[in-house]
């Protein structure tokens, strides 16, 4: 009776201790894949920061002036080129009258380029 | 058997049985501590250094400092994470092949000079270049060079440059504030600077200033083009929601690169909007006319005899636009007249003017955000003179910010709202609110200030449409202690649009030099005034006003028109001459 009292307490601790290493062991390797996510996430917050920060170098108005100044044809707005939306319909020019294309389409759109190149 | 009574047995099988049940114990405990001996022989010796080094590595912990923004949330000020490259000699197994690879990858590296530093076999951490491309990184990364690492550090960026310098101030190598919004984050406690930029980035709030980035622009590009123009020292410049008390623009030229901080600290890059005061001159007389009218000494219909110069003891008060004759309260506002204004300030009394400079806050140092916050400058003794200079903004000096802030008061329905430089909502800026002068008298104010656009001195600062109104300022500087005719301090403070302004301008040019093109004047009128004006003509549609027009104001968009076509066209042929001669 004893003896085998005994022998179910040592399977017993056997088994409890085997199921303990194994969470243990399993524990472990989910904190190595939290640690990684984190450092993973880390290094994408990192990045973003970094995409920011160029973009706010990049979009900086100094910058930007100089481009528009370079590359477009435009000036700063004047106080008249500014309109409410109800205001639109009396600034809007005139339609223009529809004109239908003079020379009459051929079948071959290859040879009207050619042509107007011509 | 085993329970016999132990009396019972005899004492050779006792000692026996303890001799037996004594080995097996301390055979027990001998593997036992067998067993931890090897263990800790383990930590400490093998994996032992790897710990110590990591600690070392991570021993100087940074306060995470949280990204600055503007209020629109473009990045004003942020950290970003560079690599820096070091080396564990005693680890290298091969110096020449290392050197060899590192040089080949960060070619500006002195080979001579890092074989020297590998050779030192003793020590065990040698840096062999701070912060790193990530490009770099990557390159050096894959050599896998046994010994090699890095160490990631953070570095505080300013990617808009020069822009707003003066507000975010800068940090020392330490990632500490030393100046502007950047030193207020520190003062606010590390638990505070923490809790902003918390590591946890998925809740890390950036702090949000009030600043709109493209209203800095403007005003400094306009401040900067202006110095040129005028041969001026120096510029300053504020934009100020007067319904909030944000600091939408704040301009101190000439500025530095918070990248570069040391210039931070310069003498002539100081912040004249906080950090210096200032007599204000001319720009003061809205204030007594303010006072003069809440008081009820005055109203816009009373008279002033202007003919004779004010004499108190000794001291006979002028006017620069003298008209020797008898002035409404409206014309004292538009000639700027000293003599009007000085006895508008004494029929209020000197208590009166007194009182309500307090009230206004100028007999107070203003604190905003900044720590850089000058105190102002007060007459020892108050009498009669100094009330009558005091009114035209003559003996007592406050800083340029404490100017903008009391015009927004008198504009915006008599409501004195403390400046800020960080995001404010309506209701904050609500409870903040003290009501100082009668929503009349702000009427009137209105009144004055949009009539000196229309018909008076600051006649340049009107842009067609935007309802523009300010007030011009052209105060003498001292040179050594006496009033300099020649070194002028210009200043203009404008609000629009005038029927609710929501926007208040206060612009001031440091010793701007006469122009041909000026008829030779240098007075305010000639400078600032049409600096604001350029200003107001570039920021009005950005903030979202619209332009209103009535029958009389198409013949000046016409003239306004002409006029600022022909000086973008004059600018063009420089600028392309400018390009062509280089």
């Amino acid at each position: 009776m004893l003896r085998l009292l005994n022998v179910i307490l040592v399977v017993g601790v056997l088994a409890s201790g085997f199921g303990l290493y194994t969470l243990e062991h399993r524990t472990r390797s989910v904190e190595r894949e939290i640690a990684r996510v984190d450092a993973g996430i880390e290094s994408e917050y990192e990045f973003i920061g970094l995409l920011n920060a160029e973009w706010s170098m990049l979009t900086r108005p100094q910058r930007l002036e100089q481009l528009a100044r370079n590359h477009l044809d435009l000036g700063p707005v004047l106080p008249d080129q500014l309109v409410e939306l109800n205001g639109l319909a009396d600034k809007l020019p005139a339609a223009p009258a529809h004109e239908p294309d003079k020379t009459p389409a051929s079948d071959d759109p290859m040879a009207d380029l050619l042509r107007m190149m011509q | 058997m085993t329970t016999t009574n132990p009396i019972s047995t005899s004492d050779t099988e006792l000692t026996f049985r303890g001799h037996k049940r004594l080995r097996l114990v301390v055979t027990g405990f001998a593997l036992g501590f067998a067993v931890l001996v090897g263990k800790l022989g383990w930590l400490t010796l093998v994996e032992g250094r790897q710990v110590s080094q990591t600690a070392q590595f991570d021993a100087k912990v940074r306060i995470p400092r949280p990204d600055i923004t503007d209020r629109h949330g473009n990045v004003l000020a942020t950290d970003i994470p560079v690599s820096s490259l070091y080396a564990d000699p005693a680890k290298m197994i091969d110096v020449d092949e290392a050197v060899e690879l590192l040089t080949g990858a960060l070619p500006e590296l002195n080979a001579q000079a890092l074989r020297r530093k590998l050779d030192k076999r003793k020590r065990r951490f040698v840096w062999i270049k701070r912060e790193v491309s990530p490009g770099q990184r990557e390159l050096i990364h894959n050599m896998g060079i046994p010994g090699v690492g890095f160490r990631s550090e953070t570095r505080r960026i300013y990617p808009m440059g020069k822009l707003a310098s003066h507000v975010l101030g800068s940090v020392d190598v330490d990632s500490h504030g030393i100046a502007g919004l950047e030193k207020f984050l520190d003062d606010q406690g590390a638990l505070y600077t923490a809790s902003l930029a918390e590591t946890e980035r998925a809740a890390s709030m950036p702090a949000q200033t009030s600043i709109d980035v493209r209203v800095q622009h403007a005003v400094t590009d306009e401040l900067r083009k202006s110095i040129a123009k005028f041969s001026a020292k120096a510029a300053a410049g504020i934009v100020l929601r007067s319904d909030t008390g944000e600091v939408l623009s704040l301009v101190s030229l000439p500025d530095y690169s918070p990248n570069n901080p040391k210039d931070a600290l310069k003498n002539e890059n100081v912040n004249r909007v906080t950090a210096g005061v200032f007599e204000l001159g001319s720009i003061i007389k809205a204030v007594t006319f303010a006072m003069a009218i809440d008081a009820g000494t005055a109203t816009l219909n009373s008279r002033y005899d202007a003919r004779y110069p004010l004499v108190i003891g000794r001291a006979r008060i002028n006017d620069f636009h003298a008209k020797r004759r008898i002035l409404s309260v409206p014309e004292i506002f538009m000639f700027s007249s000293n003599i009007g204004t000085g006895k508008m300030a004494l029929d209020v009394g000197l208590e009166g003017h007194q009182a309500f400079l307090r009230k206004m806050g100028f007999f107070d140092r203003l604190t905003t955000e900044l720590p850089e916050a000058a105190k102002p400058l007060l007459p020892k003794k108050w009498g009669k003179l100094v009330t009558v200079t005091a009114s035209f903004g003559h003996g007592f000096a406050v800083q340029p910010l404490q100017g903008a802030t009391v015009a927004a008061a008198l504009l915006n329905g008599g409501r004195l709202i403390p400046p800020t430089l960080l995001r404010r909502d309506a209701e904050t800026a609500e409870a903040l609110a003290q009501q100082v002068i009668k929503p009349s008298t702000s009427a009137d104010m209105r009144y004055l200030f949009k009539l000196n656009v229309d018909e008076g001195t600051a006649g340049k600062a009107g842009v067609p449409g935007f309802r523009v109104g300010g007030k011009t300022g052209t105060a003498e500087k001292v040179i050594n202690g006496r009033y300099s005719k020649n070194h002028r301090l210009n200043s203009f403070v404008g609000a629009f649009p005038m029927d609710d302004p929501k926007f208040v301008v206060l612009i001031m040019l440091d010793e701007p030099k006469p122009l041909p093109e000026t008829h030779g004047y240098a007075t305010s009128g000639w400078n600032a005034v049409p600096t604001a004006g350029k200003i107001i003509a570039r920021i009005a549609p950005l903030l979202g006003v619209m332009p209103k027009f009535d029958e009389t104001s198409s013949e000046k968009l016409k003239k306004y028109k002409t006029r600022v076509l022909k000086e973008r066209k004059k600018a063009d042929t420089q600028a392309s001459l400018a390009g062509a001669g280089q």
